[in-house]
C-alpha cells in the first residue's frame, strides 16, 4: 500500500478543499449547472421538451432583440430603476440624516420607517391595488373625489399604469437604504464634524463637505443594490397588472417569466432574454463601479 | 490560476453543449418502440392503445391527480375501484396540491426522467401538448362519438382534438350562465337575446340612476385579463365567430364577428350599463349590480347558501345573433396520457383515464366537490345537475365554446384583453385595435408553425 505523506501546508490545503467541498457542490448543482444549461438552451429552439430541440444558433437572441415587446419591457424597467434609484436613495438619505439629528426617539423612528419592509410583496401589491383601484372604490380616487376630481382609471390607462405601480415602492421602499445610510453616518468620526463646526454653522455645508463624502461607500452600495433590484423587478407588475395594459407595465423579468412559464412554451427564447438581461446588468454595474472607483481614487488623492 | 479556471469553465460548457446537442430530436423512426420519434409512441397515422380485455392488463402506472378539499378521497375511491377491477395493475398516485398543474406537468415531461403516465390537465393546454408530441393520441380508447353508447358529451371531446385525433379524456367541466339580482331586476324581463338585454338594461338604468355603470358586468379591469379573454371568446362564439381558424394557424381578429363583439361591448360601456375599467363582479356579490355572467362555481354562494336564499336567480346566457345558440365559454379538465416508449404503460394509463372519467359515482361526487359539472351523459342526468339552479350550466355543456388550444394561447389571451380594453377605455378605435391584435397574433402563429 502506498502512503502519501503531505506537508503541513498540503494537509491544510486538503482540509480547506474538503470544507469548501459541500458549499461548492451546492453552488455547482444549483447555480453553475443550471446557468450553463440555460446558456446552452438560449442557443436552441427549446420549447418544452429537451428531446425536441432541433437546431442551435443565435436566432433566439436575434428574435429577442428584434421584439418590440422586449424593448418596451426594457424601457419600463429602466424607467422603474431610475425612479426607484433616485427616490429610494433621496428618501433614505434624508430620513437617515434627519434621524441622526434627533436627540430622542431615534430607535422609534427607525423602527417605524423600517416597518414597510416587513410587509410581504404580495400584501403590498394588494394594498397598492386597493389604493389605485379604478372608479370610486379606490382610496386615491376617494380622496380625489372629496375635492371634486372625477375618478381616474389609474391601472387601466397606459399613460398612468406604470406610474401607479411606482407610487408605493417609491414612498415606502427606502427602509433598507435608510439603515445603511444611518449606520454610515454614525461611523463618521466626531472630530471631523467638530472641526467643520469651527468653520461654519450651516447644516447644508456640513452635509456637503463632511457627511456626504464620508458616506460615499454607503451611497455606492445603495445605488448598486437599487440598480440590481430595479432591473430585476417583477412583483408589482405580475401581481397587480400582469404587465398590462398592452405591455405598459411589462418588465424584463416578467417578459422572461411569461415566455417560459405562465402557459408560455418558449424556454429557449426565455433563456436568451435572461442572458441579455444578465449582460445588461453586468455592463451597467461594471460601469457604475468603474465611475465610483475613479471618483474614490480622486477623492483620496 | 485564472487561466486554469477559465479553461475548466470552457471545458464544462462544451461538455454540456455536446450533451444537449446529443439529446436533439429524441427517438428515431428506426426504433420499433418509438416509431414516431419525440418521446416515443405515436406515429402520424395514429396507433391503437385499446385492449380487447382491459381486465387482462398488468403492470404499474404513476398518475398525477388533484387533492384539494375532498377531491383526494373521491379520486382514491375511484383508483381503488379501478385496481379492484384490474387485479394485475397497480396505480401510484402523485397527489397535487393544485387543480391546474400544467406547469409542473410541463416540467416533469420536459425533464424526461420521471413523469406521470397520466395527468389531469386544463383543456387549453391539451392541444398544445399534443402539437409538441408530449401526450398520446387516445382516439382508439376514447371511442366514437357516433356510437350510441359513447359516454361523453360530444361537444367536450372536441376541446381535446387536434388534426382529427383526440388527446384527452374529458374529466370535469364548468360553464357560464347569467346570474341576476332579483330585487334590482324588479319586473324587468331576464333577457334571452341581445335586443332584450338592451331593453332591460335601458329600463333598469332609467328607473334607478344608482345603476349607472352597474347594470351589467363586463370583465374589464386589470384583474380580469384572463377571464375577460375567456368571456370575449364566449361573446364571439355567440356572434358566430372564432378567434382562430380551425387549424389554429390563422388569426381571425380581423373578422366581422370580432368587430361586432367589440361594438357590442363598446355599446354597453357607452350606455353606462357597465364600467369600462372595473369588473362589477365584486359589486354584484355586494348586491349593487343587476346582472353578471359567471361560472357554475358560484352556484353555491349565490343560490344555495342560506344567507342568499331567494336573492339571486340564474338563466341561460342571452343570444347575440339570430340563428346562433348561446355559447358559454368552456372550462374543462381532462386526463391525458403521457407519450412514452412503454406501450404497456400507455395502454394502462389510457384505460385508467377512461375508467375514472366515465365512472358515474366519481363524476358526480367530484363535480359536486369542485362546484363544477360532470362530463358524461349518465352523470349529468343526476337530479342535482338537472335542478333549476344547475340546469342552465348543464345545458350549456352541449354548446359551450372552447378556447383555442394553441401553444400561443397566452399571447392570444393577452392580445384579446389588450384589444377590448383599448376599445372600452376609448383609447383606440375598434379597427385599429383589431389590426394591432391581428398583427401580433398572426406573427406569433407564423413563427410557431414555421418552427
Amino acid at each position: 500500500m502506498v502512503s502519501v505523506r503531505l506537508s503541513k501546508k498540503g494537509k491544510e490545503t486538503v482540509r480547506a478543499y474538503a470544507l469548501m467541498g459541500i458549499p461548492l457542490l451546492w453552488w455547482c448543482v444549483f447555480f453553475i449547472v443550471p446557468l450553463i444549461m440555460a446558456l446552452v438552451f438560449s442557443f436552441s429552439d427549446l420549447r418544452i421538451s429537451i428531446d425536441q430541440i432541433s437546431r442551435y444558433g443565435l436566432f433566439q437572441y436575434e428574435k429577442v432583440l428584434k421584439d418590440d415587446d422586449f424593448w418596451q419591457a426594457f424601457s419600463n424597467t429602466v424607467v422603474w430603476t431610475l425612479v426607484m434609484m433616485v427616490g429610494n436613495n433621496v428618501f433614505g438619505l434624508l430620513m437617515a440624516v434627519l434621524i441622526s439629528k434627533l436627540k430622542h426617539g431615534k430607535k422609534l423612528f427607525i423602527g417605524l420607517l423600517f416597518w414597510p419592509t416587513l410587509v410581504s410583496a404580495v400584501i403590498g401589491s394588494s394594498v397598492t391595488k386597493q389604493v389605485m383601484q379604478t372608479d370610486e372604490y379606490g382610496l386615491l380616487n376617494m380622496l380625489l373625489g372629496a375635492f371634486g376630481v372625477a375618478p381616474v382609471a389609474w391601472l387601466e390607462k397606459e399613460s398612468t399604469a406604470l406610474f401607479s405601480l411606482m407610487i408605493m415602492p417609491f414612498l415606502f421602499g427606502f427602509s433598507i437604504k435608510m439603515l445603511i445610510y444611518y449606520s454610515a453616518i454614525l461611523n463618521i468620526p466626531k472630530q471631523y464634524m467638530e472641526a467643520c463646526e469651527l468653520e461654519t454653522d450651516s447644516g447644508i455645508e456640513k452635509f456637503v463637505h463632511i457627511t456626504f463624502p464620508l458616506i460615499r461607500n454607503a451611497l455606492v452600495l445603495n445605488l448598486l443594490l437599487s440598480l440590481i433590484d430595479g432591473l430585476k423587478v417583477l412583483g408589482p407588475m405580475q401581481l397587480i397588472t400582469d404587465g398590462g395594459p398592452d405591455g405598459a407595465t411589462n418588465s424584463c423579468v416578467l417578459y422572461i417569466y411569461k415566455l417560459a412559464f405562465d402557459g408560455g412554451t418558449q424556454m429557449g427564447r426565455a433563456a436568451a432574454a435572461a442572458f441579455i438581461l444578465f449582460a445588461i446588468i453586468l455592463v451597467v454595474s461594471l460601469i457604475q463601479l468603474l465611475i465610483t472607483n475613479r471618483k474614490e481614487e480622486t477623492t483620496y488623492e | 490560476m485564472a487561466k486554469k479556471i477559465a479553461l475548466l469553465l470552457v471545458t464544462v460548457l462544451m461538455l454540456f453543449a455536446f450533451a444537449a446537442c446529443g439529446g436533439g430530436n429524441g427517438g428515431t423512426t428506426d426504433d420499433p418502440n418509438n416509431p414516431g420519434g419525440g418521446n416515443g409512441g405515436n406515429t402520424d397515422s395514429g396507433f391503437d392503445l385499446s385492449v380487447d380485455d382491459p381486465t387482462s392488463l398488468s403492470g404499474s402506472i404513476k398518475v398525477a391527480l388533484p387533492s384539494t378539499g375532498n377531491k383526494r378521497a373521491i379520486l382514491q375511491t375511484a383508483v381503488d375501484a379501478y385496481t379492484a377491477s384490474r387485479t394485475g395493475v397497480t396505480v401510484e398516485v402523485e397527489w397535487k396540491a393544485e387543480d391546474n398543474f400544467y406547469n409542473s406537468y410541463k416540467i416533469d415531461v420536459s425533464g424526461g426522467l420521471v413523469f406521470p403516465d397520466a395527468a389531469f390537465i386544463d383543456h387549453v393546454y391539451v392541444q398544445n401538448l399534443a402539437s409538441l408530441d408530449l401526450v398520446a393520441d387516445v382516439t382508439s380508447v376514447l371511442g366514437d362519438t357516433e356510437d350510441e353508447d359513447f359516454p361523453y358529451i360530444d361537444n367536450l371531446v372536441k376541446a381535446n382534438e387536434l388534426d382529427g385525433k383526440s388527446y384527452g379524456f374529458p374529466f370535469n367541466a364548468n360553464t357560464v350562465a347569467l346570474f341576476y339580482n332579483k330585487e334590482l331586476m324588479g319586473d324587468q324581463k331576464v333577457p334571452t337575446t341581445y335586443a332584450e338585454f338592451k331593453t332591460t338594461a335601458g329600463a333598469l338604468l332609467a328607473g334607478n340612476p344608482a345603476l349607472e355603470n352597474k347594470v351589467f358586468s363586463l370583465s374589464t379591469g386589470v384583474d380580469y385579463r384572463n377571464f375577460g379573454a375567456m368571456m370575449f371568446i364566449s361573446w364571439l362564439g355567440r356572434n358566430g365567430g372564432h378567434i382562430l381558424s380551425d387549424d389554429l394557424r390563422n388569426s381571425n381578429f380581423l373578422s366581422d364577428e370580432v368587430k361586432t363583439t367589440l361594438e357590442q361591448w363598446k355599446e354597453i360601456i357607452d350606455n353606462k350599463w357597465a364600467s369600462p375599467s372595473l369588473s362589477n363582479e365584486g359589486n354584484f356579490y355586494n348586491g349593487d349590480v343587476a346582472m353578471l355572467e359567471m361560472g357554475c362555481w358560484k352556484v353555491y354562494d349565490l343560490l344555495e347558501s342560506p344567507e342568499n336564499q331567494g336573492k339571486y336567480g340564474v338563466a341561460p346566457l342571452f343570444t347575440l345573433k339570430d340563428g346562433v345558440e348561446a355559447q358559454s365559454i368552456l372550462g374543462l379538465y381532462s386526463m391525458c396520457v403521457t407519450k412514452q416508449k412503454d406501450m404497456n404503460k400507455m395502454r394502462i394509463a389510457a384505460d385508467f383515464s377512461k375508467f375514472i372519467s366515465t365512472h358515474t359515482e366519481t363524476q358526480i361526487a367530484f363535480a359536486k366537490e369542485a362546484k363544477s359539472l360532470p362530463v358524461t351523459e349518465a352523470a349529468v342526468q343526476d337530479p342535482y345537475f338537472q335542478s333549476e339552479n344547475w340546469k342552465p350550466f348543464t345545458d350549456a355543456l352541449y354548446t359551450a365554446a372552447m378556447r383555442p388550444g394553441s401553444a400561443e394561447y397566452p399571447t392570444i389571451e393577452s392580445e384579446i384583453a389588450n384589444m377590448y380594453m383599448k376599445v372600452v377605455m376609448g383609447t383606440t378605435d375598434i379597427d385599429e385595435a383589431m389590426k394591432k391584435a391581428d398583427k401580433e397574433v398572426q406573427e406569433t402563429l407564423d413563427e410557431l408553425f414555421e418552427g
